[in-house]
């Protein structure tokens, strides 16, 4: 569907961490997906919230490598995680749905699905003590570490993106931003 | 290769079939090596949180300025804004562009104003017993067969001097780029000083352009917009341009 040059370059330009397309996408699918979840007894503040939701897990899926190839529109990903999201949220406001759920007709359209990640993660104690600490380290730790483990990017690569002198520098300043996170999380726990 | 390079190639997709064996092995056996890899798969699913968290960030603002740009909200203005302003820009460029490096392109602006006048007079109905020349005439005009239009108006006004006859068959010859002959029905309508006067002013202004003529062109604009109502906009934007 989408699968054109365009979308080739929408999703590299995302999966490179570029903000201009990020907000570009999200605006240009908003409308869609609002009025896709109008037949949900939502109110509109709930249904961008979702919205926004929905969109930051399909963008976690291309940025994780899971969505490579788009064999949909965006929309259809977006209205299919959204799908998810509202129905969660119904169950938790224990509310009916207001009509018909049409969406299967939606989930028709996208075959690949399976292979993504659809909710979000809910983090276990030990990652958010993780996530804390994280958020202590310095901005050139954050940043080296959010590159390989969130972006997925190798050494090299990282080494083209920053201004490390070489692989081995990377590789030792990664392995230092480690010890010292696991060195604050002893230390703050018991 | 040891155990770091084989976290390294992990979290960066690029075990090998052989690899993941032995990166399978470890975790069964190396309470070390699986300490480690679990510590390095929290950190990951961490960062995750931390980066959906900044974007989710970024959404609300972007919320916020939408809300900001927008009148009533939820809805267009910032695209109708963004659509002004490219459009403007477009124009300008187009403009600008013809002006300065090509002078006036008179083709451009008659082309982008020239629209062939509808069929407003004569009505033409399905199952019509009326074969009357007029009626052929404006079924072949409708038809946009102007050879033959112009064939069969010249016929009927030969009896019928009406202006619309002659208004039609400017806009015929309009159509078959017989500029002179166009010309002379335009003014014969203005002459009549009945229907059609305003639009034969308009289209002989536009037949002016097509012949590269600036001057004469003027002069019928100016007369349209001083006297008429009849597609002033249109007439003032090409004067301006024309200046």
């Amino acid at each position: 569907m989408e699968n054109t040059n365009a979308s080739h370059h929408i999703l590299k330009a995302l999966r490179s961490g570029s903000e201009r397309t990020q907000r570009e996408v999200y605006e240009a699918n908003r409308d869609k997906f609002l009025n896709f979840a109008k037949r949900y007894a939502l109110s509109e503040e709930d249904v961008i919230d979702v919205y926004q939701d929905a969109y930051i897990i399909f963008y976690n899926n291309i940025v994780s490598g899971k969505l490579e190839v788009l064999t949909s529109s965006i929309s259809t990903y977006l209205f299919s995680i959204g799908k998810n999201l509202i129905m969660d949220r119904l169950r938790k406001q224990k509310r009916q749905l207001k009509t018909n759920d049409y969406t299967h007709l939606v989930q028709d359209e996208t075959s690949d699905l399976s292979a993504l990640d659809l909710e979000p993660e809910a983090l276990s104690e030990e990652q958010e003590l993780l996530r804390t600490h994280f958020g202590t380290l310095g901005k050139k730790c954050q940043e080296i570490l959010t590159l390989f483990y969130y972006r997925g990017f190798t050494i090299s690569e990282i080494l083209e993106f920053s201004d490390y002198n070489s692989e081995n520098v990377i590789k030792s300043q990664k392995s230092r931003c480690l010890k010292t996170l696991r060195e604050l999380i002893k230390s703050n726990t018991i | 290769m040891n155990k770091d390079d084989l976290l390294y190639k992990y979290f960066s997709n690029s075990l090998t079939l052989k690899e993941t064996q032995t990166f399978n092995e470890l975790l069964e056996q190396d309470a070390a090596f699986k300490a480690q890899f679990e510590f390095e798969k929290n950190l990951k699913s961490a960062i995750k949180e931390t980066e959906s968290r900044k974007l989710k960030a970024r959404l609300k603002e972007v919320e916020q300025d939408l809300a900001n740009t927008t009148i009533k909200p939820g809805k267009t203005r910032f695209n109708y804004q963004m659509f002004a302003v490219a459009a403007s820009i477009v124009v300008f460029l187009g403009w600008f562009g013809y002006n300065t490096l090509f002078g006036l392109n008179y083709n451009r602006l008659y082309q982008d104003n020239y629209k062939t006048y509808p069929n407003t007079v004569y009505s033409i109905t399905r199952g019509d017993a009326n074969n009357s020349l007029e009626r052929a005439a404006f079924v072949a005009y409708e038809a946009e067969d102007y050879k033959q239009a112009v064939a069969t108006f010249k016929e009927i006004e030969q009896t019928n001097k009406a202006s619309y006859i002659s208004f039609y068959m400017g806009q015929t010859y309009l159509e078959l780029e017989n500029l002179e002959a166009a010309k002379t029905m335009f003014e014969k309508v203005i002459e009549t000083e009945k229907d059609f006067v305003p639009e034969a002013h308009w289209y002989l202004a536009l037949t002016y352009l097509k012949l590269k003529n600036k001057t004469q062109a003027k002069v019928q604009l100016n007369t349209l917009v001083n006297t008429y109502t009849y597609n002033k906009e249109k007439a003032l934007e090409i004067l301006d341009r024309l200046d």
